[in-house]
């Protein structure tokens, strides 16, 4: 509906603006021409939707028409600098990038997003990533021979969780552990996951194997703050944690995120902590 | 106040162009050329006022800048043109005098074939082919 009222608007405005010129003109001798190019006008505004529908580009073209009309007319700005077409194209360039960014951080996100889902079998509600670029430096090593002179970078990720509600209720009340029905599949998936890769997962593995209580002595530095809970609940949102350290695992492994980055949400309180740290 | 200065200003050159008609008619079209001018000149102000209202209106009510911009050229080369014309015609050519207002409405159409292409544009692209 806005773009209605928008469009009367217009059609109202421009419709004023006809006969407030019409009664500004000199002599009647003009007055045929004057009316044909102002109804041409209002033709043009009451087309401005189906134009729209019909070109996205409808503006541009127009603008561009009405630019090279003036410059026939020879009273336009005609003697455009070089520098302002060189601003005008450093500008257009880094539109075109900034685009360009947006959409390579939409794909990634929703490959992310399937990759997660399918290694942890948990629903992600959706997953954000930031890119920025970044000039290449000298000591990265292989990657220096990119011709680019900025490459892109992912620099956070955040990953939200469909089943924050169910499993915050549960946690607290110790009651409806339903969720965790659900939870229980990731631990062997984990687990595999170990198995192929055994880098940084190694330590987190022990802990998930043997249950909770063997967490606070194996002193990996995700289990150190979240222990005492972790006792408490038994092994109730270990999982959590663990589904977290999957995700990031996999996020860093398959994408080459710095674990930092990575912020996973919607999940109960430890995995916040864990994110945090 | 303004219009009784203008009209003042208007009659004063009348009397004047007429006595000195008898004896040097070209000082006759130089005054009356000025006196145009004067009047011209003082009613810019005035239309700059009158043209800040509409772009503010514009620019509130959404309607592309490029369209009022085009309103205006039309206005601004229909003044002048009339403007030009009309000295001319008091010299007493009017051959081209018309020839100035033929190259204004020639210019005024040259604004509009933009909006014609466009318009032709879009029902082309309208019909099925």
């Amino acid at each position: 509906m806005d773009w209605l009222a928008g469009w009367l608007r217009e059609i109202i405005f421009i419709v004023l603006i006809a006969v407030f010129i019409d009664l500004l003109l000199p002599n009647r001798a003009m007055e045929r021409y004057v009316k044909f190019v102002v109804s041409l006008l209002i033709l043009l505004t009451l087309l401005s939707p189906v134009m729209r529908f019909f070109s996205a580009d409808a503006k541009d073209q127009l603008e561009a028409a009405f630019a090279t009309s003036w410059d026939g007319l020879g009273n336009d700005s005609a003697g455009q600098s070089t520098e302002v077409i060189l601003q005008q194209g450093e500008k257009l360039r880094q539109k075109q990038e900034s685009e360009a960014l947006a959409w390579a951080g939409e794909e990634a996100a929703r490959q992310m997003k399937e990759q997660i889902e399918r290694s942890t079998g948990q629903q992600v509600d959706r997953v954000t990533v930031k890119l920025r670029t970044e000039p290449v430096k000298a000591p990265t090593g292989a990657d220096a021979t990119h011709p680019l002179a900025a490459e892109p970078v992912i620099s956070s990720v955040e990953v939200v969780m469909a089943q924050a509600k169910p499993e915050g209720d549960a946690a607290p009340g110790a009651a409806g552990r339903g969720p965790e029905v659900s939870i229980a599949p990731v631990e062997k998936i984990k687990i595999s996951v170990n198995t192929d890769s055994g880098k940084a997962g190694d330590a987190e593995g022990q802990n998930e194997a043997q249950s909770s209580a063997v967490m606070a002595g194996s002193g990996d530095e995700a289990g150190g703050e979240t222990d005492p809970e972790a006792n408490a609940k038994s092994g109730g949102k270990p999982a959590t944690i663990q589904l977290v350290v999957q995700i990031e695992e996999l996020l860093q492994q398959s994408w080459g995120v710095d674990k930092e980055a990575i912020t996973v949400l919607g999940a109960v309180n430890p995995s916040e902590d864990h994110a945090g740290r | 106040m303004e219009i009784i200065q203008i009209v003042g200003l208007g009659l004063i050159a009348t009397v004047l162009v007429l006595v000195v008609k008898e004896q040097k008619p070209m000082f006759a079209f130089l005054i009356a050329a000025s006196t145009g001018v004067l009047i011209f000149l003082y009613l810019i102000g005035k239309i700059g006022g009158i043209i800040e209202v509409l772009e503010d209106l514009a620019e509130k009510s959404g309607v592309q800048m490029i369209y009022l911009k085009t309103i205006l050229k039309i206005i601004g080369i229909a003044y002048i043109a009339e403007f030009g014309a009309q000295i001319v015609r008091d010299a007493g050519q009017e051959s081209i005098a018309s020839k100035i207002e033929m190259a204004g409405k020639v210019l005024i159409m040259v604004l509009a074939i933009p909006i014609i292409s466009i318009i032709i544009e879009t029902v082309i692209k309208l019909l099925p082919a």
